[in-house]
């Protein structure tokens, strides 16, 4: 349901009418963590407890249902496609339909992710004592774990050309994504963040761009010791100097870390520079931390950004970076 | 041209590739063995993994954390990386991907860890559980076990999840960004799986495994993994790597159809048509998708007649092996060992197929000359991915 009221959302102010398309050349790759699990729980605490089986509990449990979905609202026969790589989903997602545009194997691809919160996810990081029992604090001293939260963003992808060519508003451009694995630990980020700084090169050399030409940077940012502290010495070995003036800010310090879907909703934020001019910032940031010495962004700032840089970061070591770009 | 420089398998033929060489010629391979009873669930027999002892091919302690998922992903992965010969020393690990592609992740540690959490709390829920629910996990192990640290990502897209994992790692070889891709295509067979196929009426129900033929009623599950390593062919042969065949196309789309429908024949047959026609290879046998699922093989037959008529042999490795979600590298090994061998296996249990007008392979292995093969991949939902393997010498 979350993704389908924010698929209808997109469409809407995409202005895009699915029939104009023929249905070849319409894609789908969503990202998505665990999929139908809220109601898998659901069939198996029945299953468990009252001893019965409630099977349309089960249709949506594959983390490709949505993407199934999304293919019978929008009457796609173009390809399909889910990532699935827990909290980096829907980030690699939005890089896997800008491929399919610049291929030339699509001329729409609707892209993005959903993610519901579920018992499991939430005992999950508590057993892993990942969470803070106070709103999370990311980047600041005190910082004791993530705060979790649920939601979804679809996205509306064309070729510049055609979206011009139909009048429709542009809201940024996908420039170019890297994606990468630490190779160091299921659950831990490398600690020097050389995965991340290789996602975060393969991303600007795809782009076409220098580091100097990126004005923001959207952090995973989840208020763990670990990742943030891996993610700042990332951001500091590909931009130098200059990481002290870039300013750095969490997403996930307003609204949770959504899993799956937080590579999409961090990615709309990132539009906000575009449109308005401002940066975004980092919620509850109070006490400095000295490893973690960047400028996060205490309270909203006015900016004009050409393009921002979202970083999204997984178990298993898995790291995306995806750099957006102003329309204009 | 991408070059396949390794392969590695883990199914009910057993553990590694020469388990399928020896097995892809011979009877069904099911056992009435698996961790849980077949029985419990209407079925004689499923595609469980013979003689698996993870420990043998894994470090015991590192195999005790790991699902049943990660094993047998990382036990394929090490097969075909390490026949590959590939340097993933130093900075040369940047350059080394793994990309996977899993039907349903680990469904085992997903019920396990939710179970406790019902049964016992959430103050007695097992935290070494957790990490194994993410469906990317095996790509995890694998990157960490082999040290490979460039592009890594992992699909999920029902039955085409592993042919999707192959589309995009050919992709990142011929963007230049990735000199090897380790692509592996990973599903585990556990109860609680077997338990939820059965309560959605997808298993079959006399136990009967017959593609294409007119009395098969359902799949019987199996587990499996299996991994290539690819290359650009250009550079394989600069470093004298042995090459097993070469990806030489795809076609990749779908059809808006209900949840567990697959597409329709005129969806199937176009995205078969449009990998013969991105290859610019006519196929001389194809390894069908077909599973014993009633929709499945009789649309994938009919699109099968549509495009080739009767001019093709068809086989099914999933009439050997039963059916588990990514199999479409299995399929791919088993294609170029076939290639290899000159020997096209037939498809076990069909006696009378529902559809006519098709040369399928049935009764003993046939011998050809076959240097081309298409493998094709039908999901539940709709999602289609067709790909053509060439042998070593196209």
């Amino acid at each position: 349901m979350l993704g389908l009221t924010a698929l209808e959302e997109a469409l809407r102010r995409s202005r895009l009418n699915p029939d104009d398309i023929p249905p070849e050349r319409i894609a789908v790759v969503m990202g998505s963590g665990s999929g139908g699990l809220r109601s898998a729980e659901k069939f198996k605490r029945t299953v468990l407890t009252a001893k019965k089986t409630l099977p349309t509990l089960l249709y949506s449990f594959s983390s490709s249902s949505f993407t199934d979905l999304v293919a019978a609202r929008m009457n796609s026969r173009g390809l399909r496609t889910t990532v699935s790589t827990a909290c980096s989903s829907s980030s690699t997602a939005l890089g896997a339909a800008m491929d399919l545009i610049r291929s030339g194997a699509a001329d729409v691809v609707i892209t993005g992710g959903t993610e519901s919160l579920t018992e499991t996810t939430f005992a999950g990081f508590s057993a892993l004592r990942a969470v803070d029992e106070r709103p999370c604090r990311p980047f600041d001293r005190e910082r004791k774990g993530i705060s979790l939260g649920e939601g979804a963003a679809i996205f509306v992808v064309e070729e510049r050309e055609s979206a011009r060519k139909r009048g429709a508003r542009i809201f940024a451009e996908i420039a170019g994504y890297g994606i990468s694995g630490d190779a160091h630990h299921v659950t831990t980020p490398e600690p020097g963040g050389s995965g991340i700084s290789l996602a975060i090169e393969m991303a600007l050399a795809g782009a076409g761009l220098d580091m100097r030409d990126i004005g923001y940077i959207n952090a995973h940012g989840t208020g763990t010791p670990a990742n943030d502290l891996a993610e700042t010495r990332a951001i500091k070995a590909v931009f130098g100097e200059r990481a002290y003036e870039i300013p750095v800010s969490s997403t996930k310090s307003m609204i949770g870390h959504c899993l799956g879907a937080s590579g999409a909703l961090e990615a709309a934020a990132c539009i906000l520079p575009f449109g308005r001019g401002i940066i975004p910032p980092t919620a509850n940031y109070c006490i400095k931390d000295p490893e973690c010495d960047l400028n996060y962004v205490p309270s909203p700032v006015k900016s004009s950004v050409s393009a921002v840089l979202s970083l999204s970061l997984a178990f298993g070591g898995n790291n995306t970076a995806l750099v957006l770009r102003s329309p204009s | 041209m991408i070059a396949v420089t390794g392969m590695g398998v883990v199914s009910p033929f057993g553990v590694g590739l020469d388990e399928v060489r020896r097995g892809m010629y011979s009877g069904q391979a099911l056992h009435a063995e698996a961790p849980f009873d077949p029985a419990r669930y209407g079925l004689k027999a499923v595609g469980s993994l013979k003689n698996f002892v993870p420990k043998k091919h894994i470090p015991a302690m590192k195999a005790r954390r790991m699902s049943r998922l990660s094993q047998i992903g990382l036990i394929a992965a090490q097969e075909a990386w390490n026949m590959s010969g590939v340097d993933a020393s130093g900075d040369c690990a940047r350059r080394c991907g793994v990309i996977v592609g899993t039907g349903l992740g680990s469904v085992s540690s997903t019920d396990s860890f939710f179970e406790g959490l019902v049964l016992r709390g959430p103050h007695e829920t097992n935290p070494m559980i957790f990490p194994e629910t993410v469906q990317n996990i095996a790509a995890a192990h694998i990157s960490i076990e082999l040290g490979l640290k460039g592009p890594n990502t992992t699909f999920s897209q029902g039955d085409v999840a592993s042919e999707y994992a192959v589309h995009y790692s050919v992709g990142l070889l011929k963007a230049g960004l990735a000199d090897a891709v380790l692509v592996c295509g990973v599903d585990e067979l556990t109860e609680p799986l077997v338990a939820g196929l059965k309560a959605l009426r997808l298993t079959s129900r006399s136990g009967r495994l017959a593609p294409f033929d007119r009395r098969r009623d359902g799949i019987v599950p199996a587990e499996g993994g299996a991994a290539l390593v690819l290359e650009r062919a250009e550079d394989a042969k600069k470093r004298n790597a042995r090459i097993f065949g070469y990806i030489a196309g795809f076609g990749a789309g779908g059809d808006p159809v209900e949840r567990f429908s697959y597409a329709g024949t005129g969806s199937m047959a176009r995205t078969m048509d449009h990998a013969v026609k991105e290859s610019g290879i006519m196929p001389d046998f194809i390894s069908s998708s077909a599973n014993s699922s009633v929709e499945l093989d009789r649309n994938e037959a009919s699109a099968i007649r549509s495009v080739f008529g009767s001019g093709v042999p068809v086989t099914s490795l999933k009439s050997r092996t039963g059916s588990f979600m990514a199999s479409g590298i299995m399929r791919i090994a088993a294609a170029l060992i076939s290639i290899g061998n000159g020997m096209i296996p037939p498809v076990c249990g069909l006696v009378e197929p529902e559809i006519d007008g098709i040369d399928y392979v049935v009764g003993s292995p046939r011998p050809a000359k076959a240097k081309t093969c298409l493998v094709n991949g039908f999901s539940h939902g709709g999602a289609n991915v067709c790909l053509v393997v060439t042998g070593p010498e196209p």
